[in-house]
């Protein structure tokens, strides 16, 4: 039987075999999270930059503005992963089950978050321009540690952007006051556009 | 005596296993992207699979998308036992 017979291998081939396996994993990883994640990241990026500016400069406009564009987004987003995804899945992937609980951890973080990033209770005078920056700054937030949740998982590059953005966001919270949205649109949707551009450029 | 497998132990097929099961158990992989992922043209490919498909350590299937014919590619359980093997036995050769 040809399976019974000894292959002759030095310990320096069998190295270099082990190597070019690792070397492979990570690349077709990467070239998984290019396909998918990339054109995702460029997609929100950019809606980012817009919905943020036009809060900034056209406020009349901005609830319209978020509320096309995010229904844009989330339904692109849907169809892209059903057709352009590398990847076909058969029943229930073990991923499925992690699917679930990072939707419980995210939700248990959103609550606390709530609780910490309050209280809700402004004085009048300050309401509008502070609740609109609070809201803001906890949805987009609670966004990011959705992506470093999803990076724990798929790629360590979304945990890397997650909490970076996270860490943006709370200093333009904290001290860029009336830029606050200005601030959004170049850290925050700059930093998913990069990145989706540097996944895309890089990892395919 | 080492557990290589002969079938796994050339440098495309042990590329093409060790991007297969990379993958979560359930899920198949793209023709065109696993070729491109490892630098294969569609011929090199297409034997390769062909042979480890014959021995039992992949299946592949075809299904149409939006009416364009797509291959996805996965590797069954005997390929990953088969698979897991043969990194064994090459790193208990590391340690020789």
């Amino acid at each position: 039987m040809e399976q019974e017979q000894q292959i002759p291998i030095t310990p320096e081939e069998a190295r270099a075999s082990l190597a070019e396996i690792d070397q492979v994993t990570l690349r077709i990883r990467q070239t998984i999270a290019a396909g998918i994640t990339a054109p995702l990241l460029i997609l929100w990026g950019s809606i980012w930059m817009v919905c943020f500016a036009t809060e900034q400069y056209y406020p009349v406009w901005s609830q319209k503005v978020w509320f096309t564009l995010v229904a844009v987004g989330t339904v692109v987003s849907m169809l892209s992963g059903l057709y352009q995804s590398p990847i076909k899945t058969n029943g229930a992937s073990p991923l499925m089950g992690r699917m679930g609980l990072a939707w419980l951890i995210l939700f248990a973080y959103a609550a606390l978050w709530a609780r910490y990033l309050g209280p809700w209770e402004i004085p009048h005078h300050a309401y509008n321009a502070l609740l609109n920056r609070k809201s803001g700054a906890y949805t987009c937030t609670i966004c990011m540690f959705a992506y470093t949740l999803m990076g724990l998982w798929l790629d360590r590059v979304l945990m890397y952007l997650g909490i970076a953005v996270t860490i943006l966001t709370l200093v333009g919270y904290l001290y860029a006051a009336d830029y606050f949205y200005v601030w959004m649109a170049v850290t925050g949707g700059g930093a998913l556009l990069l990145t989706g551009l540097f996944i895309r450029k890089f990892w395919r | 005596m080492n557990d290589l497998d002969p079938i796994i132990n050339v440098p495309a097929r042990l590329r093409i296993m060790a991007a297969l099961t990379a993958l979560n158990p359930s899920s198949q992989l793209d023709f065109r992207t696993l070729g491109k992922s490892l630098g294969l043209t569609d011929g090199n490919l297409g034997a390769h699979l062909q042979t480890l498909e014959t021995a039992g350590y992949i299946k592949v299937e075809k299904s149409f998308v939006e009416r364009k014919p797509r291959t996805h590619v996965a590797v069954t359980s005997k390929g990953r036992a088969r698979f897991e093997a043969h990194v064994a036995a090459l790193r208990a050769i590391c340690r020789v």
